[in-house]
């Protein structure tokens, strides 16, 4: 069951908390693949993605008593931890393999996750209702930024658009979701 | 726009936008300054957070990939009491490897998915080996190296690596000698390479364009420690399980089941 999993992961990050390294080995060997792969679709470099791993379980390990299993379900605020590096490297260190996402299927609305098993059911449900919303390129660059870590440069590559044009939609769209998640106008 | 200025040079789609990922270098590095020095705006970052959360869940619908297995060994040598410590004094060394070491002992009891085994290698010149103090454990070594090379101005020092796999895997103490060039492994918690397969150490990484073999551990066969004569910093050691014979690539072909990174200790 994805719930006794979550239970299993948040007992374990509560243990890392106490600098129990037995719990934190168990941690890794649980969760080091699947933030592994959102390191390596951000990054796209294997080489430095093991670095990255590294320094997300080290970060991990540091922060395990911030985690707050009322609010993230482990896996998200782990995985979160993970895009955050990843995102820092591959942004601040200039020299980015820059193959497009060409494997996202931008039709396919990707990347929210099954109602059921996100932080909170009503949190998925209105993020997909509210992105769903925007118009479709705009909800491929929120997405294809968040979830494969393209900059506007390579989003208006992909999309065929000038930077300031990217940064102009990526902003009405942000504040379009605002508008919707907080449930006040735009 | 949506969002008009707010007071401190910034406005909630900055949040929005370092949150989502899509900052520039410069303007990303602006935003994480900001984010620990402006309360308000950390609490726009925040609130982000909290609205996007759900991707972040998507997130991990990603294919998993599995890490190269030197990766945790790197890890745990950076947690406290970690034994990988490089230019750590050599009696913190001692007192936290047999520290470690009862440790992991003390949890065979535990599920086999907790068992996040410790195997730990110690290149240390003989005559400061202390069997007695140091790995009280019986068994005598595996694996020596009978015609040892002579001595010669090759490598020195005092090398330690810890070699712990993501699961379940025998453990073992090596003794590596590299003025000598011999090593010996004493198991720690033995347990036989599958039916039909062998135990093959490599040396992988330091500059080294591919593994080299050190050579087969259960059939106690000699390991040409002059492989190890190459880079020891940076370089891992390798364990993998391979056909009787060893791997006839020349390359790792099985599972590796258990590597550590080589760090000086002295």
């Amino acid at each position: 069951m994805a719930s006794d999993a979550r239970t299993e992961l948040a007992g374990l990050l509560a243990e890392t908390a106490k600098g129990d390294q037995t719990a934190f080995a168990e941690l890794y060997r649980r969760t080091s693949a699947k933030l592994y792969g959102v390191i390596l679709r951000i990054s796209r470099r294997p080489d430095l993605a093991s670095e990255l791993l590294q320094e997300t379980y080290l970060k991990i390990w540091a922060n395990a008593g911030r985690f707050d299993a009322d609010r993230a379900s482990p896996i998200s605020w782990m995985a979160a931890i993970a895009r955050n590096r990843a995102i820092d490297a591959v942004r601040l260190q200039a020299e980015r393999i820059s193959a497009a996402a060409e494997e996202l299927e931008p039709e396919d609305g990707p990347g929210l996750a099954a109602p059921q098993r996100g932080p909170d059911p009503a949190d998925a449900l209105s993020l997909r209702a509210c992105l769903e919303g925007l118009k479709g390129d705009d909800r491929r660059m929120v997405l294809l930024g968040y979830l494969y870590g393209l900059s506007r440069e390579e989003l208006g590559e992909r999309f065929a658009l000038p930077v300031n044009t990217v940064k102009t939609r990526l902003r009405r769209a942000l504040a379009a979701l605002k508008g919707c998640l907080d449930g006040e106008p735009a | 726009m949506a969002n008009p200025p707010e007071r401190d040079g910034w406005d909630d789609g900055d949040a929005a936008e370092y949150v989502l990922g899509t900052l520039d270098a410069t303007e990303r590095r602006a935003a994480a300054r900001l984010a620990a020095t402006d309360a308000r705006f950390a609490e726009a970052v925040r609130a982000w957070e909290a609205r996007l959360d759900a991707l972040t869940e998507g997130l991990t619908e990603t294919e998993p990939v599995a890490p190269p297995s030197v990766v945790w060994p790197a890890i745990a040598a950076r947690l406290p009491g970690g034994a990988l410590r490089g230019g750590a004094a050599e009696g913190a060394e001692v007192v936290e490897l047999r520290r470690r070491l009862r440790y992991w002992r003390g949890t065979t009891g535990l599920a086999a998915s907790l068992a996040a085994l410790l195997a730990v290698a110690v290149i240390v010149p003989k005559d400061r080996w202390a069997p007695e103090g140091l790995f009280p454990q019986p068994g005598p070594a595996t694996l020596r190296q009978a015609e040892a090379p002579p001595a010669q101005t090759g490598p020195q020092g005092t090398y330690v690596a810890v070699l712990q796999p993501g699961g379940a895997a025998p453990a073992f103490v090596a003794e590596v000698d590299l003025a000598a060039g011999t090593l010996s492994l004493r198991p720690i918690r033995p347990e036989p390479a599958p039916e039909g397969r062998v135990y093959e150490m490599w040396v992988v990484g330091g500059g080294r364009d591919a593994p080299v073999s050190l050579g087969l551990l259960a059939d106690g066969g000699e390991l040409p420690l002059d492989a190890l004569a190459g880079p020891t910093d940076g370089s891992v050691l390798a364990v993998s399980v391979e056909p009787p014979g060893g791997s006839p690539t020349g390359l790792p072909t099985g599972d590796v089941v258990f590597t550590g990174e080589l760090i000086r200790a002295d």
